[in-house]
């Protein structure tokens, strides 16, 4: 029942699932055409290639997981999936390369010094109840999320717009930051910030006319949570709680109707009951299991994408226990190099998953390829083991002043089935590893946050819109998420600090390079396997080529029947 | 009835608070927690009350219909009503579907003990008394949604009907019902089997058989009604086992039921959507245990309840 805890939807934020989604490079393609130039042009929403073959009209019955909520409260994975083809921002995120591309502007340009952003924005665009969309509905939004009223606090990004703090603590009546004229909209910025674009793509443009009498803390109870309306290419027909959502294709949407008609998707909380559905008929796409694909990948009526994996997996430790030796380099590096990465590939995931190294993932500009690594080498583990003083005792299992190093493991039900494969690759070099705590994962995400778990196996999703934070969140001190492994390098944390202020790209990829020098060669972790996303769908149903999952939700408009 | 519901409502109250997990973990985003978002999150959903404080108010805004789940921020009791009649319309069929094939296998089986028919129905009742449901549902679903294209293999009605139209819902319900109400065929078939063998070595079938009665008249008019009424005890006390049930069947099957709810709302420990379904299962199962006395009394004259 709760396959795939760490990669279901309702545990995603809409954080994570930026960073799932595939983002690096476009931070780089972001500095790279900072100040200046305006940029321009009207891609298809989605921007994949369009299948030549596919027709107008019919409908598509599609897997994917139920919203939290479909108004602008969302924190839920799948809740940004839907968004990318019922709502606009004034830009949005061009997959795979994640660079920043017009959406509801037209064009948009930076002031010389980047404190200043003007959007020109597009003229005709029609809100899903007829209404005609108009500047008015920008600034409308940033007050929305900004409103004294609104429970969540200022993000970082909101409260860097000029006003927006004042508005925020009722100093104001508006945030004196953004301006409405005609076709245009003018943000001006306290300090030039190189992640405002891509903040810009996942605030989606909500119309004033229907929510001016809304109260923000109410939102989430208000009927637009449960039948939004935005300004997509698909609108929310009808959402049936536990069952199904139906959208039907926006004909007024501003840059052309969609090819299908509707899109139904039915919420199935078992994958098994999914595929059953796949196999039978009744749905024509969903993601399955790698022990499923290669059935599906040999059967002619069906086609298939081999995406690349989000979620990095590895082995991580509370290093602040003193009864283990988790707190010593050598430790952990030994425990890397005791992980056959290649036969828990083979084995675990039939091929259909890479060898994990890193943090960061190596489709982003961060990734820094020279970084030390901790490849299988069981000799050398347990070389590193003898000299850390733990000799093999009785049973196999390392000792050293009386403690056996055998120590608890937390799991649950998902990464439970892989650590079963791991537990005879640590033995191998002497490591007890028959305690084994399941839970679940609200528990394993409790329980990581206050460092109450000796070691787990643990993931992250990468594709962050600013792949920086993907560091910060393991590598700094202090941290402000849940990953109480207690790691501290003062050289780490003064070299995050220098990143805050340096302002070229060149500077920021170098600092970013030698962080990960630093942090990877302390061996915080070991790292373990990035799993592929594995998309089926019918033959008769025809999809964009993705690199990626967003891509696939993002290009809806771009599905068609042959 | 009513210190029935304030005692499963305090104790599943307790046992939901002290289950590991923070709810505000959940919902604020993992990367983004700072000491303000965290603190914001549990001033929101009030998790900062002490618990008794908590449960008085949790209560109180539940029988004002004002209790919210934390996740959807919807009205729990218009969540429950949404997803009831899923639940509802299953457990009928599933109690329906039990009594009459149960009965018609006990009867069966009694009128001809020890034969093979009555070793086959003994092997059935068996296994259905210890079949998982989720192997079953699986089992079925491969078999006629997918090998044989006779039913559709999950939902509760066709795509894009919103209407409760029970001639195009049957198929969707009809391995659900099986699966759901095999547990209880088991059950009865055994107890109807055992009491009409009792029955029918009564005095009063000897007498019916000496008066030249057809053999028909007087294992269903005489015998049957009479080792019909524990049969109606059993209903009451399976009702519990029917709602543990309702959680596995929807989920396989992919019902918009309150089984299913319950089970989401506990892995993103949504309180209030827990205690809100525990306290209706609750109630469910006193409701049906009152029904089953009162059936009782009716079917058997001589009980009479002071």
């Amino acid at each position: 029942m709760a396959k795939n805890e760490l990669s279901t939807t309702r545990k995603l934020s809409r954080r994570q699932f930026m960073q799932l989604s595939g983002g690096a490079a476009a931070y780089a393609a972001l500095l790279a055409c900072q100040p200046s130039s305006p940029v321009s042009g009207s891609p298809t929403p989605g921007g994949a290639t369009s299948a030549p073959t596919a027709k107008v009209g019919g409908q598509a019955i599609i897997s994917l997981g139920e919203p939290d909520t479909l108004g602008p409260t969302s924190r839920a994975l799948v809740g940004a999936y839907i968004f990318s083809f019922i709502a606009n921002g004034l830009v949005r995120l061009k997959y795979p390369d994640m660079t920043v591309v017009p959406d509801l502007a037209d064009s948009f340009s930076p002031s010389s010094d980047g404190k200043t952003y003007t959007f020109n924005l597009h003229k005709g665009v029609k809100w899903h109840n007829g209404q005609v969309f108009s500047a008015d509905d920008v600034k409308f939004t940033f007050e929305f999320m900004a409103h004294p009223n609104n429970p969540a606090p200022l993000s970082i990004d909101l409260a860097n717009i000029v006003g927006a703090k004042d508005f925020k603590e009722k100093k104001a009546t508006e945030i004196t930051g953004v301006k409405a004229s005609a076709d245009k909209i003018e943000i001006s910025l306290i300090a030039p910030s190189p992640n405002f674009l891509t903040s810009l793509a996942v605030t989606k443009i909500l119309p004033k006319a229907v929510l001016a009498n809304v109260s923000p803390a109410d939102i989430a109870k208000d009927p637009f949570a449960r039948k939004p309306i935005y300004t997509g290419p698909f609108k929310v027909d009808e959402w049936k709680s536990g069952e199904s959502v139906t959208y039907s294709a926006f004909t007024d949407h501003f840059r052309g109707r969609p090819n299908l008609d509707k899109i139904v998707q039915r919420i199935f909380p078992d994958p098994s009951t999914a595929l059953a559905e796949l196999r039978s008929g009744g749905i024509q796409q969903a993601f399955v299991t790698a022990d499923q694909f290669a059935d599906f990948q040999s059967n002619p009526q069906y086609q298939t994408q081999q995406l690349a994996g989000t979620t990095g997996w590895f082995l991580s430790w509370d290093m602040t226990n003193k009864t283990f030796p988790f707190g010593e380099k050598p430790f952990r590096q030994a425990v890397s190099m005791a992980i056959d990465r290649k036969t828990l590939v083979a084995t675990v995931f039939k091929g259909l998953a890479d060898e994990n190294y890193s943090l960061a993932s190596p489709l982003s500009w961060v990734y820094n390829a020279n970084a030390p690594k901790n490849p299988f080498d069981q000799a050398k583990a347990k070389q590193l083991l003898d000299d850390l003083g733990w000799k093999v005792g009785s049973g196999g299992i390392r000792e050293k002043g009386g403690v056996r190093l055998e120590y608890a493991t937390m799991v649950t039900t998902t990464t439970r089935d892989w650590f079963l494969a791991i537990q005879p690759m640590l033995q191998a070099v002497g490591i007890g590893t028959t305690k084994v705590d399941v839970v679940d994962f609200p528990t394993w995400i409790s329980r990581l946050n206050v460092g109450k778990y000796e070691s787990t196996v643990n993931g992250w999703g990468n594709f962050a819109i600013d792949p920086r934070s993907d560091l910060a969140a393991h590598f700094r001190s202090p941290r402000t998420s849940g990953d109480a492994t207690g790691y501290k390098n003062d050289q780490v944390d003064a070299l995050f600090a220098q990143a805050a202020t340096a302002v070229s790209q060149e500077e920021q990829k170098r600092i970013y390079d030698q962080i990960q020098m630093l942090a990877e060669g302390d061996a915080v972790y070991a790292y373990l396997i990035r799993p592929k996303v594995l998309e089926v769908n019918v033959k008769a149903l025809s999809l964009p080529q993705a690199k990626i999952q967003a891509e696939i939700y993002d290009g809806m408009p771009q599905w068609g029947l042959s | 009835m009513i210190p029935l519901v304030i005692g499963v409502s305090a104790l599943s109250y307790a046992v939901i608070i002290f289950a590991p997990g923070d709810p505000a973990t959940l919902l604020v985003d993992r990367e983004q927690m700072t000491a303000e978002t965290y603190t914001a999150m549990r001033i929101e959903l009030g998790l900062d009350d002490p618990a008794p404080v908590r449960y008085v108010k949790t209560m109180r805004s539940l029988f004002t219909g004002e209790l919210r789940s934390f996740r959807t921020k919807q009205r729990v009791v218009d969540t429950i009503a949404e997803r009831a009649p899923a639940t509802l319309t299953l457990g009928v069929l599933a109690i329906i579907f039990g009594l009459v094939f149960g009965t018609l296998i006990g009867v069966a089986q009694a009128t001809r003990p020890y034969s093979r028919l009555d070793d086959l129905g003994t092997i059935l009742s068996l296994t259905g008394f210890s079949i998982p449901h989720f192997w079953f549902a699986l089992m079925l679903i491969m078999l006629f949604g997918v090998r044989l294209h006779w039913l559709p293999p999950s939902g509760i009605r066709p795509i894009g009907s919103s209407d409760w139209n029970p001639i195009a819902m049957a198929p969707y319900l009809v391995m659900p019902t099986i699966v759901l109400g095999t547990g209880l065929l088991a059950y009865v078939a055994r107890f109807v089997r055992s009491s009409m063998l009792e029955a029918l070595g009564q005095d009063y079938i000897r007498t019916a058989r000496a008066k030249g009665l057809r053999e028909r008249i007087v294992v269903l008019r005489h015998a049957l009604r009479n080792s019909l009424l524990p049969v109606i005890t059993i209903v009451g006390f399976i009702l519990p086992l029917l709602i543990g049930g309702a959680v596995i069947v929807e989920n396989v099957f992919a019902l918009p039921g309150m089984g299913r709810l319950a089970v989401d709302a506990v892995f993103a420990r949504d309180y209030p959507v827990i205690l809100t379904v525990t306290i209706f299962s609750a109630i469910a199962v006193i409701i049906g245990n009152l029904i089953s006395d009162i059936l009782y009394a009716v079917a058997d004259p001589r009980i009479r309840y002071g």
